[in-house]
């Protein structure tokens, strides 16, 4: 097993429930003809009942491949290597696809940017939820139906005894996200992963959306993995943030930490590319170049070709993970950020 | 108050759907009594939910499908047809990768326009795309590459740089930078404007988002089921937007400051389909300030300084409190740093 560099362990704190959700180390690779391709370079996550996580990332740092991993979803031809990968005190490392099966549909459970690929197209809704009690719970049909309704209706659809007959097609894209979140938390699942839920929705039903989520999640005392681009929404919905950049994991902090005072140059990127953090009519701050090809990754920070203060060593020695305060947690030679920075000539 | 260089006057599209020969022929109102003026140099957003009508709109106005009925007007007349037309307006799409040739090299795509309006011999095309190349931010070096060796943002830039080949007097820009991540579509906004700085091109910016909107546009007008339900000077409609859907869509833009959706205003329910329209506004059935006057009376559209509004209770709504917070000093201090670092970087 390969060990990431670390050089203090982010302190357990105390009088706090024992974690869900366990990862540390994890790797993934995929083979690909021009060589082994890592999506995912030993990155950690806890994440503790009830609570929510957001993972935040652009195109190509891994985060859609983490939830596939925790999911027990990636092919074959993927090499997954973990430290640790446990869920509910439970190793995932060696677990068998029928008992992942059994898993994904109870324990946990998955929600879609676009639930209209989620839900089959020739299916009634109220059927496909039907079908997904009656798989892991051996109750008849009658009574199945009237959880399936019951369930549609705390999603907020209106006339949920019609709408169980409705086929995807039929729905729109904010209700066929309601069908799908009440197909998600049918089986009071401990964790739902939510991967960019709300992207392809507008804005004024994204917003509804969120709010579903985020009550049903406090109801049923869910954990959510929040996966997401848009530090907006993860202003709105995270109790801690992990963002995630070119496979690796960056920074790690509560929410509150992270946006008031972020100990990465990606997420002060990230966030100072935003244009409410531009002033109006003046030029935008993007962050310089593009996202590196996965298959040629920069030696030392993945960040430093586009890091506006990259030095010496970030050019040739990985950054370890390390505790800048109590719960934040940065992978950045150069933090705390500000300190370091206003002490170079 | 300069000429407008683009004025729509009551624009209206009907699409007919059902023409199947036992299907029923119904009418679908994409856009109804659209007025709208952009002025030269000026950028102007047009912004709504899905099947407001924005695009259908920035369409018609590329000439790429005619309006049903209502004046349209390019620098005082109608305007051109096909090529020529095509040659003043250009438009670049969301996603650039179905709007590239992938056969075509970057060179010969930057070309291909310049060559077919005739603007430039084969003489000349090697350092008009080396011109254009420059003015998108691409190094010289992808002239012979092909766009699937292109990240999402070049590409953009690639199909930025076709639309400025042949000099147009306006680019409309339908969900140009919706689809890149937000660190590039920070880079695309800040080339459109730069672009617009140095060749006074006028923009025509469609998106279903707000945050970038307030940012780069002169003006908006706020769409709703085919119609402008308000429009008015950027800074002026964010500080006081005067119509209940205008404030609904800014209170549901998620900021990135924590605890700051706390007091956002909600809106049931989704947007009706066009072929069955409420009687009266529009907007009625998910305005959680409707009364009975909105089911009768279609409102109209009344001047409010610079600014137009459609609604009925536009003076009688509550004083709106913008919710906008404030970053954190520590945040603002991270950014200043950053922004002055990549400035040495750039200038070097």
């Amino acid at each position: 097993m390969k060990h990431s560099p670390r050089e203090t362990m982010i302190a357990p704190q105390t009088a706090r429930p024992e974690p869900l959700l366990v990862v540390r180390g994890l790797s993934v690779t995929f083979a690909t003809d021009q060589g082994p391709l890592k999506a995912l370079d030993a990155v950690d996550l806890t994440l503790a009942p009830g609570e929510t996580l957001a993972v935040v990332g652009e195109s190509g740092s891994g985060k859609s491949v983490l939830s596939l991993a925790l999911m027990g979803l990636l092919p074959p031809t993927a090499k997954i290597e973990a430290d640790a990968l446990t869920f509910d005190g439970r190793d995932l490392t060696g677990l068998r696809e029928p008992d992942f099966r059994t898993l994904r549909g109870t324990a946990m459970s998955m929600i879609f940017q676009e639930p209209a690929t989620a839900l089959n197209p020739v299916r009634r809704i109220g059927d496909q939820i039907v079908e997904a009690i009656r798989l892991h719970e051996d109750i008849p049909a009658p009574k199945a139906r009237a959880r399936a309704i019951e369930a549609l209706a705390a999603t907020g659809i209106p006339a949920p005894a019609e709408r169980a007959g409705a086929f995807p097609h039929q729905l729109s894209g904010g209700m066929r996200q309601r069908a799908l979140i009440a197909m998600a938390l049918v089986h009071r699942p401990r964790l739902l992963i939510a991967d960019e839920p709300t992207t392809a929705l507008d804005v004024t039903v994204q917003a509804q959306i969120l709010d579903l989520i985020r009550d049903l999640a406090r109801e049923t005392g869910t954990a959510t993995l929040f996966i997401t681009h848009d530090m907006g929404v993860v202003a709105e919905m995270a109790d801690r943030v992990s963002v995630f950049y070119a496979g690796r994991l960056v920074e790690t902090a509560p929410a509150p930490a992270l946006f008031s005072s972020p100990e990465h140059p990606y997420t002060v990127g990230l966030l100072g590319s935003m244009p409410q953090m531009n002033a109006r009519g003046a030029p935008m701050l993007p962050i310089r170049g593009t996202v590196p090809d996965p298959r040629l990754m920069p030696p030392g920070c993945h960040f430093h070709p586009r890091c506006p203060f990259a030095a010496g060593a970030c050019r040739t020695d990985r950054p370890a993970l390390r505790e800048i305060r109590p719960g934040q947690a940065s992978a950045c030679h150069l933090a705390p950020l500000i300190e370091t920075l206003e002490a170079r000539p | 108050m300069t000429a407008p260089l683009l004025e729509l006057r009551t624009v209206r599209k009907d699409f007919a759907l059902g023409q199947g020969l036992f299907a029923k022929r119904r009418i679908l109102t994409a856009l109804d009594g659209i007025d709208l003026s952009i002025a030269p140099g000026e950028t102007l957003a047009l912004v709504g939910e899905s099947g407001c009508g924005k695009s259908t709109l920035g369409r018609i106005v590329a000439g790429l499908m005619p309006a049903t009925a209502g004046e349209i007007l390019f620098d005082g007349h109608p305007p051109a047809r096909g090529k020529a037309r095509a040659r003043q307006i250009q438009i670049v799409m969301q996603d650039p990768f179905g709007a590239l040739n992938p056969k075509m090299s970057v060179g010969e795509l930057i070309a291909e326009p310049a060559l077919l309006h005739g603007l430039v011999t084969r003489g000349t095309t090697p350092a008009r795309v080396a011109e254009l190349l420059s003015l998108v931010g691409l190094p010289e070096g992808v002239a012979p590459r092909y766009p699937h060796a292109l990240s999402g943002g070049q590409r953009q830039r690639v199909a930025i740089a076709r639309a400025l080949a042949t000099d147009p007097k306006l680019i409309v820009a339908d969900e140009a930078v919706s689809a890149l991540d937000v660190s590039v579509q920070a880079q695309i906004a800040n080339l459109l404007k730069d672009i617009q700085a140095r060749t006074g091109v006028s923009l025509l910016f469609i998106s279903h988002g707000l945050s970038l909107v307030h940012h780069i546009s002169d003006r908006v007008a706020v769409m709703y089921l085919g119609r402008i339900v308000e429009d008015g000077p950027t800074a002026d409609l964010f500080a006081r937007p005067r119509h209940p859907y205008t404030r609904a869509l800014i209170s549901a833009t998620p900021e990135p400051v924590p605890g700051s959706s706390a007091d956002r205003m909600h809106l049931t329910g989704e947007v009706p389909s066009p072929l069955a329209l409420p009687s009266g506004c529009r907007f009625r059935t998910r305005c959680p300030h409707a009364t009975d006057i909105c089911a009768e009376v279609d409102p109209p559209r009344t001047a409010e300084g610079a600014a137009h509004v459609a609604c009925h209770l536009a003076h009688r709504l509550p004083a709106y409190q913008s919710q906008t917070p404030e970053p954190a000093p520590r945040l603002q201090q991270a950014i200043a740093l950053y922004r002055a670092a990549a400035a040495r970087l750039d200038a070097a």
